[in-house]
């Protein structure tokens, strides 16, 4: 053991009862370094971070061979032993400080507990303190900022709180679970080069994350979590640029950022003209755009007056192609998309499909060209109808809505599920009792069944583990190889985008800030915002 | 991310929002004044009748001519109920029919007494609502079972059953206190307690379910990573979460009380708008029946009003949106 | 704990399964239930006295071996007397819910579905209906309607409506905007295909749970009119009734209010807790 290892932990086994969640791992934190723990949903690792800290909750049996932190163990504490690593040791950083900090609470008092509660300080030191950590994680205004609470905040800014909170006692080491999921690409880098500073004034840092892009920025050691297990850990280069444990090299496989247009994500064999027999031939021979929009504005009323979520945007999809729009949250993405479904029309501007008009006329004229177009959807889970079981959302979907008897249209529903490489026997079962995955290949076999032209992919794979988006991004690009479809695909993740468009049109603020070929855009991009998004946005950085 | 944009635009907020409540609290007592008044008249009977004690009474011709004068019943229907309105705009709600007396005073006589109970018995169903949730949250299984078990008697017990289980328990076997109202503060004691506790059952079940959501929330665990005691979740975090739907119910709590004390108000021979509610309604006294109508509906809409208020002083959220 | 919720929550299944087990109170409450129907059904079986036959020598007797819950002021066995009015007392706790989830069912659908002009009327409509809360909304309405069982039906029914047209009325609004709708509009369905299959089904599953829970409370609120002597008038072998005549003597017949109030407390705790196992199976 090196002087400078901050955390030690000895095959280290946390069960619930029935089973261990977490089977025996070992990792050390060395003081100023930065250990990722890589891993999917249900791998462990959250578990194994929480167990750090004597918080896996009264039902944990926590075992270890050694957990040492700075050379004293932290086996068999007391709850009071617990409590005075807790904060003063150990800091605690959680994904969305919009729950992670007390929201009835201003973000000024709930720094200051932790310094109320271990240290002797006056409370005007303490204020002090606390204005002083605000400024430190970079707050513009730490007066204001700490008499506001968590909802008052930017994600950005309340991350930085958290952290903030986390850092108040100076402790040795920062565990922080997911710090940065769910904010935008921007705001991430920002926070990332807090804990990276954090990292470089001798902190050591332990990265709980899924995105093997942030983990290659942030940090120099890698453990790979699967089952409970960690199976594969060293030198980040090496584990990322050489992986040896098949997990490993599926798990870097299914980034998509790096992967040109066409290449496989997942190891999945998947071939639709195989097993399924395609729908009918194209009735319609697509040539030119299908789907155009002609600098389309959308205004909403608010409290302070008109807001423009949607600016005087053009562009065009072109037959069998893929236009990504990319922006971050609030950029009038989504907006946009419910104008080219069909849902809103635009308050200025149009919208035609396959040159005729599409915005301004009534939901009826519309009616009979819905089928032309379909969505795919981020939380799939939420566009089903809780009380149908798969079959009959997707025979809904063949039927055109009309009542059928029990059983008809039984060989769709298979052809479909087939389509999408779902199993048969899934058509029993309600959505509620499906994974991620499994709903979001319902969705697109129900987008699928009135056999449209066109699929809007809303975020579709933005919600699942990467080994599953890259399923699903494949079978989305693979359908549209067979299909001849055209898809509108929208998303935050330039990565994604940029794997799956040929075209890419970059939102800001309702406008469109550049559009044009995929590769232009992302080796060469001319707006600011295209290049700090670009600059922002994580890669796999192998050095 | 919502600024205050001035202290102007607070202020003209705040009067916007007086002036919807004003007017909803006009509109209320205009339409509860008017259902009343058209709905007698939909019913089969002659008021004057009424007045005199109902078709029993035999009176004669000359005493009904002379009751439908006094009270304008000659008059057309319309002029009746425009008369009606002006006067309710001037603070006259006419006079009883039974007690021939003007309601507003019978109703000032009999507020305070309702008021009183009232808010004594919300305030005693806040604190048992309090605890209970926080000794459930705190000492685990057995607490929990005792909790529900109220929360049960506060959906099931009708106030009649559970003020005679009192009286026959604390009276009658025990000679404590008194089984009906001495007009001393011992009095007061039953019958706070009958309309609290059913109220703290359904209040408690509130506060629990979301104090277990904040003891087992993201910021929760944050505490506790920034070495916060148990008691320390519980006191600085949770005991805030539990308390804004309590708030928030508390308007609608009252309105409960104000209808439980119809029943309390009878068994322990209170005075009270509701036991005058009551004896209205039984002798079908409509001036009466009407007034305290009205004052029940205003008390529920300043009410509401004030527990509105109470929610946007607690819960930040709620001010932002 | 959070931790432990976290990882109950990703074993698939496991969840549902705590959900869908009875629980000692269920169980109770269905024995409840089961005694109930079978008091309804054949009440001759389970009584072992003539509810309406008076016997004055045998006046306010307290509870005995002969006379389990004791006698009433005329010397009729009460408990024959609360199973007797099992039927009665039942029907007016259904009929005053099915009154009250009906108006409920137009306002709530009428304010959900009829548009904003409409959603405005009934929202007013049901502020002034709630500014009468409870009792007060029943006790005008016999005050306008005269006293009696059928109008303390209605008036019982008239004020649990508003609770209900509440939330069926949130429960529509809450599926029109959902995520299930915007689908069925993108697959070119017509506004009436879609409140046909979605909006009312999804929109009126809880409304069987609301019936149960409702029972109860109607039960409640019936009886204590009828103990404010407002219902079904004495000697009927109702429960109301009973109350209405117990209750001069509450300070020395005192098991002629307890024993019918009891069998109202446990009707009305075996609704609650059926009403509310169901509402949380239906949650998951």
């Amino acid at each position: 053991m090196r002087a400078d290892v901050l955390l030690q932990v000895d095959d280290l086994t946390v069960g619930f009862g029935a089973g261990p969640v977490v089977k025996g791992v070992s990792f050390s934190v060395e003081a100023g370094q930065c250990l990722a723990l890589v891993g999917e949903s249900g791998s462990g690792k959250s578990v194994t971070a929480r167990a750090l800290m004597g918080l896996a909750g009264d039902t944990a049996e926590v075992s270890a061979g050694a957990m040492n932190l700075s050379g004293a163990s932290l086996k068999d504490l007391s709850p009071r032993q617990w409590r005075s690593v807790r904060g003063q040791e150990i800091g605690f950083v959680q994904q969305d400080a919009l729950v992670s900090l007390d929201p009835l609470r201003t973000v000024g008092r709930e720094i200051d507990d932790a310094l109320r509660l271990r240290t002797k300080l006056s409370r005007s030191d303490r204020q002090a303190r606390v204005l002083k950590l605000l400024n430190d994680v970079g707050m513009d205004d730490p007066a204001l900022r700490a008499g506001q609470r968590s909802g008052e905040l930017s994600g950005g800014l309340r991350q930085r709180a958290l952290i903030a909170s986390a850092v108040a006692l100076n402790p040795a080491l920062i565990i922080a679970d997911e710090p940065t999921t769910a904010l935008d690409a921007t705001v991430q880098a920002q926070v990332l080069e807090l804990l990276e500073s954090l990292r470089d004034a001798g902190t050591g840092l332990l990265l709980i994350s899924h995105d093997l892009a942030v983990v290659s920025r942030i940090a120099q050691h890698v453990a790979v979590m699967s089952g409970g297990r960690i199976v594969e850990q060293g030198p980040t280069a090496a584990v990322l640029g050489d992986p040896q444990h098949e997990y490993t090299k599926q798990l870097l496989k299914a980034v998509p950022s790096g992967h040109p247009r066409g290449t496989r994500l997942s190891a999945e064999k998947l071939h639709v003209r195989d097993r399924a027999v395609l729908p009918k031939p194209l009735t319609r021979p697509d040539s030119g755009p299908v789907l155009e929009a002609n600098n389309l504005t959308k205004t909403f009323p608010t409290s302070n007056g008109l807001f423009t979520a949607v600016d005087n945007v053009s562009f065009t999809l072109a037959a069998g192609s893929t236009l990504g729009l990319v922006g971050e949250s609030g950029s009038g993405k989504t907006t946009v998309a419910r104008m080219a479904l069909g849902l809103t029309d635009p308050d200025d501007g149009d919208v035609r499909l396959f040159g005729e008009p599409w915005s301004g006329i009534s939901e009826k004229e519309r009616r009979g060209r819905r089928p032309l177009i379909g969505a795919v959807y981020q939380d799939p889970l939420s566009s089903f109808d809780p009380r149908m079981t798969v079959e009959q959302i997707l025979v809904d979907a063949v039927s055109g809505g009309k009542t059928v008897r029990a059983g008809a249209h039984r060989d769709d529903v298979r052809r479909l599920l087939d389509m999408v490489g779902l199993p048969g026997a899934v058509a029993s079962r309600g959505p509620r009792n499906l994974s991620g995955g499994q709903r979001q290949r319902v969705a697109i076999a129900r987008a699928l069944a009135p056999e449209p032209r066109i699929v809007m992919c809303d975020e579709p794979a933005s919600s699942l583990d990467v080994s599953i988006q890259a399923q699903v991004l494949d079978l989305l690009d693979e359908l549209q190889r067979e299909l001849g479809l055209s898809y509108l695909f929208i998303s935050h993740d330039l990565g994604v985008v940029r794997h799956m468009s040929d075209h890419v049109a970059v939102m800001q603020r309702g406008r469109i800030v550049e559009q044009g070929g995929s590769e232009q855009i992302f080796t060469a991009p001319e707006h600011p915002y295209t290049q700090r998004l670009l600059e922002a946005s994580p890669r796999l950085v192998l050095s | 991310m919502t600024r205050s944009s001035g202290t102007s635009g607070r202020l003209a907020a705040a009067a916007r929002w007086f002036l919807s409540k004003f007017l909803g609290a006009v509109f209320v007592l205009w339409a509860v004044t008017t259902l009343i008044f058209f709905g007698i008249r939909m019913i089969p009977g002659d008021p004057a009748e009424a007045i005199l004690g109902g078709p029993g009474s035999q009176a004669s011709a000359a005493a009904l001519a002379q009751v439908r004068a006094d009270y304008g019943l000659d008059q057309p229907l319309v002029a009746q109920y425009f008369g009606q309105l002006a006067r309710l705009v001037q603070g006259d709600l006419g006079n009883s029919y039974s007690l021939r007396l003007p309601v507003a005073s019978l109703l000032g006589e009999q507020l305070p007494a309702t008021l009183t109970l009232a808010v004594l018995s919300l305030i005693l169903a806040w604190v048992v609502a309090l605890g209970l949730a926080t000794w459930s949250t705190l000492a685990g299984r057995g607490a929990s079972i005792v909790s529900s078990g109220l929360e049960i008697v506060g959906a099931a017990v009708p106030h009649f059953w559970l003020a005679s289980v009192l009286i026959l328990l604390f009276s009658i076997n025990l000679g404590w206190l008194p089984p009906v109202n001495t007009g001393s503060a011992e009095g007061l004691i039953l019958p706070v307690v009958t309309l609290a506790l059913p109220l703290a059952g359904f209040l408690g079940q509130v506060m629990r379910e979301s104090m277990l959501n904040a003891t087992t929330s993201p910021f929760a665990l944050s505490a506790r990573a920034r070495s916060e005691t148990e008691g320390g979740v519980l006191f600085r975090h949770s005991l805030r979460h539990a308390a804004i739907p309590g708030i928030a119910l508390s308007g609608w709590a009252f309105g409960s009380l104000i209808s439980g004390a119809v029943v309390v108000e009878t068994i322990f021979a209170r005075p009270g708008l509701g036991r005058t509610l009551l004896s209205a309604v039984t002798l079908r006294d409509i001036p009466l029946v009407t007034g305290v109508a009205l004052v029940s509906a205003l008390a529920y809409v300043l009410v509401m009003a004030l527990s509105d208020v109470a929610e946007r002083v607690a819960d930040p959220r709620v001010r932002a949106s | 704990m959070s931790m432990m919720s976290k990882v109950r929550r990703r074993i698939p299944g496991r969840t549902s399964q705590a959900h869908r087990k009875v629980t000692v109170p269920e169980m109770l409450a269905g024995a409840v239930v089961l005694f109930l129907v079978a008091a309804v059904a054949f009440p001759a079986a389970l009584a072992p006295f003539d509810p309406l036959a008076i016997n004055p020598a045998d006046g306010f007797q307290g509870p005995s071996l002969e006379h389990w819950f004791g006698t009433d002021e005329s010397g009729r066995d009460i408990y024959s007397r609360v199973i007797f009015g099992a039927r009665p007392s039942l029907l007016i706790g259904a009929v005053a819910t099915a009154i009250g989830i009906g108006l409920a069912l137009v306002l709530g659908s009428l304010a959900g579905l009829g548009g904003k002009a409409l959603d405005f009327g009934v929202g007013r409509l049901l502020e002034v209906l709630f500014a009468l809360p409870g009792l007060l909304l029943a006790l005008v309405f016999i005050a306008i309607a005269g006293p009696g069982v059928v109008t303390s039906t209605v008036a019982v029914g008239l004020s649990t409506a508003p609770g209900y047209a509440r939330i069926i009325r949130g429960q529509i609004i809450q599926v029109r905007g959902s995520g299930m709708v915007e689908a069925a509009v993108v697959l070119g369905r017509t506004r009436w295909q879609i409140v046909r299959r979605h909006l009312l089904p999804n929109a009126l599953s809880p409304v069987f749970v609301i019936a149960t829970l409702g029972l109860g409370q109607a039960v409640v609120w019936a009886s204590s009119l009828s103990f404010l002597g407002l219902g079904e008038p004495p000697p009927a072998a109702e429960w109301g009734a009973m109350l209405a005549a117990g209750r001069t003597y509450l300070t020395t017949a005192w098991w002629m209010t307890f024993f019918p109030g009891l069998f109202i407390v446990f009707t009305a705790a075996a609704s609650t807790v059926l009403g509310r196992g169901l509402q949380r199976r239906m949650v998951r």
